[in-house]
């Protein structure tokens, strides 16, 4: 097990280590895409698709294992964080335009919530909900424009509600961690390969955390500023 | 020429003593500012006040964002935990040079961070590889790796 660092000269330190160590990828990380911004993303993206091309679980893997991006140009992870209705309305036909694969951190939590309980469930689960822009009060994707996002994109676990797991105890902390993934194969028919938690914890940062990543089978664990790849083999699918 | 091995060794002794005493005479500082490397954008490692300065104004320039609703750059260190082969160890990956030209460039830019925000707490790394990160996506040729 390893401790998270507390001060900023350990965490320095520690992210130091790990870049002049250890391969580097680059993301971008979205979340909440309001309407009104659509154009900036437009922009955004259409400089990264000069510069970058879309990264794959499988190039994900290879590139974890090896080292090695076969690319002509670097990959650039797109991320969309929380499960946010308009990463489906605003951001993702920019994203295909653009030519990225989107990479879905979705919130089982937030996804299920009917209706009229998406916005408290947000404000109660650090969800940012600066801009409301859905008159009906729907603010969370549906499972089925997420089974739609999953035919050509990745939909990853970010938890069941986006809360500090290492504060958790064992039967909460199994609902978003196993739950999430049982309701993922439910959903879409398969498990999800990538685990985000609220902050971490990095795997080996939390050992009851991390017996449940792996018996969730998931492959790789994204935290603060790093990728970690768990397991050899692609996650059974069903 | 014949070979004096006696004189050699002294020679030796003298140059590592003369660069002993250049070293205690010299400011004691990180070891990696030393370094001339390449900074991630091509330019030659630049002066502390520099470094404060580009850090400062671009702190300054990135804060207003507003985190929940813009695309922010990051960087992801790739990090194999799997073991393979008969030896069980984590086989070792290819470095690409963006590696070792990140972690040097953050090393300068987190001593400078220290010195403009001595109060720096463990979060305040993101803010600094969220700089980086901008810089590098925006300067419009980016590195292979």
């Amino acid at each position: 097990m390893t401790t998270p660092p507390r001060t900023f000269t350990e965490s320095a330190a520690q992210i130091e280590q790990l870049f002049a160590t250890e391969p580097v990828i680059r993301a971008v990380n979205f979340h909440n895409a309001p309407r009104a911004k659509a154009d900036e993303y437009d922009r955004q993206l259409a400089q990264y698709s000069k510069l970058f091309s879309s990264v794959t679980e499988d190039q994900l893997d290879h590139y974890l294992a090896t080292g090695t991006w076969t690319n002509a140009k670097p990959g650039l992870i797109v991320s969309i964080y929380e499960g946010y209705r308009n990463g489906y309305d605003v951001l993702l036909p920019l994203v295909e335009k653009h030519g990225f694969i989107a990479w879905f951190f979705v919130i089982t939590g937030f996804i299920d919530s009917v209706g009229k309980d998406q916005l408290p469930f947000a404000l109660n689960h650090e969800i940012d909900m600066l801009t409301r822009e859905y008159p009906d009060g729907r603010y969370a994707l549906t499972w089925e424009q997420l089974r739609q996002i999953d035919r050509k994109h990745v939909i990853a676990c970010h938890s069941r509600s986006h809360q500090k797991l290492s504060d958790m105890g064992p039967s909460k902390l199994r609902e978003e961690v196993v739950g999430s993934q049982d309701e993922f194969r439910k959903q879409l028919g398969h498990g999800v390969r990538a685990f985000a938690s609220l902050t971490g914890p990095a795997y080996g940062e939390h050992a009851r955390t991390d017996r449940l990543i792996r018996a969730a089978d998931y492959d790789f664990v994204f935290s603060n500023f790093r990728i970690q790849r768990i397991r050899a083999e692609p996650s059974r699918r069903a | 020429m014949h070979f004096n091995r006696r004189q050699a060794l002294i020679s030796i002794g003298l140059a590592v003593f003369r660069k002993a005493a250049w070293s205690l005479a010299t400011p004691l500082r990180p070891i990696a500012w030393g370094r001339n490397h390449a900074d991630l954008d091509g330019s030659q490692t630049p002066t502390d006040t520099a470094t404060e300065d580009r850090l400062r104004a671009d702190l300054a320039r990135l804060a207003p964002r507003v985190y929940s609703e813009e695309g922010i750059p990051v960087f992801l260190a790739c990090v194999n935990l799997v073991p393979a082969g008969p030896s069980h160890q984590v086989p070792k990956v290819n470095l690409p040079p963006f590696s070792a030209a990140l972690a040097s460039t953050f090393h300068r830019n987190a001593q400078a961070y220290q010195r403009i925000r001595p109060g720096a707490v463990a979060k305040d790394v993101a803010p600094l590889i969220e700089v980086l990160a901008d810089r590098d996506f925006s300067r419009g040729q980016a590195a292979k790796g």
